[in-house]
């Protein structure tokens, strides 16, 4: 293999790292994706978001698949840009934004720490809300921004990646409750936000291979879509 | 023949009408929320000769068939799928349109007019 170097070991195990944590992010979408469908009213209600965000992070998969790990900053841009023309929906194409930033901010190395995680989840947040004339809230845009505002208020407490993530979790999952009032598409239908319950489905699944746990307790989230609309 | 306005119903009353421009502007206020479009373009300058009103970068016309056609110029953030960014525009405009106005969109031509770097 032309190109190993010192880091190619690190960069071998990152890799397989991201992966594990996307393949985790991509069962929990396929566990949730009809009850994610049944929650689409908004922007169109034509139930196809829990679909546009398994086909967005399959494509995910496939594209690390065929990821070598060679030049780190390349390597985080090719990436981010194949995903950014393979992302299918509204939603999927937000969180392919989601991604971007945040791997275009991760650490180049060591563990991620709190401030680092903040400026992940801050530069996340600024792409998701870049790509759009007028934002609307009560949708993913929201919960990605309450992510990023907890993320930067909880990152000079010492805490562990896992309990860290479980924290800005659940504040996402207060903030998807409140999708239901903030959006009136949302509010008619009595349902929270499609695009958002498929973020933290993505969400938890990766904090609990951080935290080791298997990815099938049902989260809070999850409760959520359980009650799908009538149509 | 050349309409500013579209009937919508026919009452022994009279009839109901809605202007192009008001369609216009129903169509822009949902482009401005669709995910990827930073702006409006400059206006679609195709088959301007049947455009009934052109509001910044909406164009609307009656269609043959007795609903409207609409003919959408945005610009789009720089680095997404184009083809997928058109795709969710053309659902969520005529979507919004058919919701508040009962008119059946029957086509909707999407022109890109420019990428931009939304950071």
């Amino acid at each position: 293999m032309s190109g190993a170097g010192i880091d190619s070991n690190a960069a071998v195990a990152e890799l397989a790292l991201v992966r594990r944590l996307a393949l985790a992010a991509l069962e929990a979408l396929e566990r949730e994706r009809q009850r994610i469908d049944g929650l689409n009213v908004y922007p169109v209600p034509d139930g196809d978001t829990g679909m546009n965000l398994v086909l967005t992070v399959r494509a995910l998969v496939e594209e690390l698949d065929a990821t070598r790990p060679t030049e780190q900053a390349n390597l985080r841009r090719d990436f981010a840009r194949a995903l950014l023309m393979r992302a299918r929906g509204t939603s999927g194409v937000i969180l392919s934004q989601i991604v971007r930033g945040a791997v275009e901010a991760a650490p180049v190395s060591g563990p991620l720490g709190g401030r680092a995680l903040a400026v992940m989840l801050e530069r996340s947040r600024d792409a998701a809300y870049s790509a759009v004339a007028k934002p609307v809230e009560g949708t993913i845009l929201t919960v990605i921004r309450e992510l990023a505002d907890e993320a930067r208020a909880l990152r000079r407490k010492a805490l562990p990646l896992d309990r860290r993530l479980h924290a800005i979790v659940v504040r996402g999952e207060e903030a998807l409750e409140r999708t239901r009032e903030q959006n009136p598409a949302l509010a008619e239908a009595g349902v929270v936000d499609a695009g958002a319950v498929g973020l933290l489905v993505c969400l938890r699944a990766i904090a609990q291979v951080i935290s080791g746990a298997p990815a099938v307790v049902p989260a809070p989230a999850l409760r959520l879509v359980s009650s799908p609309p009538e149509r | 023949m050349l309409v500013d306005a579209i009937q919508l119903q026919e009452t022994p009353l009279g009839h109901l009408l809605v202007s192009s421009r008001a369609i216009a502007q129903i169509a822009e206020r949902s482009l401005d929320e669709c995910y990827g479009v930073v702006g409006l373009g400059r206006g679609a300058r195709i088959r301007r000769a049947f455009a009934l009103r052109r509001r910044h970068g909406v164009e609307v016309r009656s269609s043959e068939q007795g609903g409207i056609e609409l003919a959408l110029s945005i610009v789009i953030a720089y680095g997404l799928n184009l083809a997928e960014v058109a795709a969710t525009v053309r659902s969520r405009v005529s979507y919004e349109v058919e919701r508040v106005t009962g008119l059946e969109v029957s086509h909707v031509e999407v022109r890109i007019d420019d990428v931009r770097r939304g950071d």
